[in-house]
């Protein structure tokens, strides 16, 4: 199990540490441990690699923030590991989003390739939480044209 | 390591990362680019993993293939290599705006074209509401 202080102290260095005064932020944290896990779990039966998201601390802390944002704890094991991928640079192949506010149904796919291969991972979910994901997006221009590259933190609010 | 060319200063607003932001450009103009950071000697794919996983520099090189890298270490600027080798420096100024220095061999309309989409990457990564900071 991860364990609760070291989470803690991940998200005080994201930024997110006034968030951790607020009441019921224990059971938050509890369940984003229990997820995290989760993420480990799958992580390592999928690619059958075992990641430690907090070594991204001493890597490329911006990274680490952008791991360890509220946003990005409450996403699905498999859209965690798409985050995982994008970190590690894989490319924004697709991006496809059906919402509806009235059925409370969501359908997100998300296509990524590793730069130069021709392989493409394919990470879908039906979890509305999951859609949260887009809003981290980063893009960039190439010969103009836009292009969806990167998974971000957002700006860590004024202590 | 023979430093020399044209210097370009592009602006981004303070905040926003432009580290990665570079070398997600730069990868995608050359996909078989490599990475060398100022203080190091090894050279990185832009495509590796191990990117990914280097701390952020504030000055590096940006080759455009791996013979191009090993032939400027022998032979530094020639017709060879010219304008395939871009040395960056992030400057940290503080205040609300942060430089990034360019230095290339001669501006041409592909090395204009680069450092257009440089700055256009820069500027709209401070449209985003809320900001965001950082990037992968």
């Amino acid at each position: 199990m991860i364990d609760r202080d070291a989470l803690k102290t991940a998200l005080t260095r994201a930024g997110r540490g006034r968030e951790l005064a607020l009441p019921g932020a224990d059971a938050i944290v509890d369940r984003w441990r229990a997820e995290l896990d989760e993420f480990v779990s799958y992580y390592a039966e999928k690619y059958k690699e075992t990641v430690n998201p907090f070594a991204w601390w001493d890597a490329n802390p911006t990274k680490a923030r952008a791991f360890f944002e509220p946003d990005t704890l409450s996403l699905s094991a498999p859209m965690k590991a798409a985050v995982w991928r994008i970190l590690l640079g894989f490319e924004i192949h697709r991006v496809a989003l059906e919402y509806s506010v009235v059925s409370e149904a969501s359908a997100l796919r998300i296509e990524l390739k590793a730069p130069g291969a021709d392989e493409v991972e394919v990470f879908e979910s039906a979890a509305a939480d999951d859609t949260k994901l887009l809003r981290h997006l980063g893009s960039i221009r190439v010969n103009g044209k836009l292009q969806l590259q990167g998974y971000h933190a957002f700006a860590a609010p004024a202590a | 390591m023979t430093i020399g060319g044209i210097d370009n200063q592009l602006v981004a607003p303070a905040g926003v990362s432009t580290y990665a932001s570079i070398l997600a450009v730069c990868q995608q103009t050359w996909p078989n680019g490599v990475f060398l950071d100022a203080d190091e000697t090894e050279l990185i794919p832009l495509r590796s993993q191990k990117l990914a996983w280097h701390s952020e520099s504030d000055e590096f090189f940006v080759y455009s293939d791996r013979a191009t890298a090993e032939a400027w270490e022998e032979l530094g600027p020639c017709p060879e290599n010219w304008n395939r080798m871009l040395h960056f420096l992030r400057g940290r100024g503080g205040g609300p705006f942060a430089t990034v220095t360019v230095v290339l061999d001669e501006l041409t309309p592909d090395t204009r074209q680069l450092l257009e989409d440089l700055q256009d990457t820069f500027r709209e990564a401070a449209y985003s509401a809320p900001a965001l900071t950082g990037a992968a």
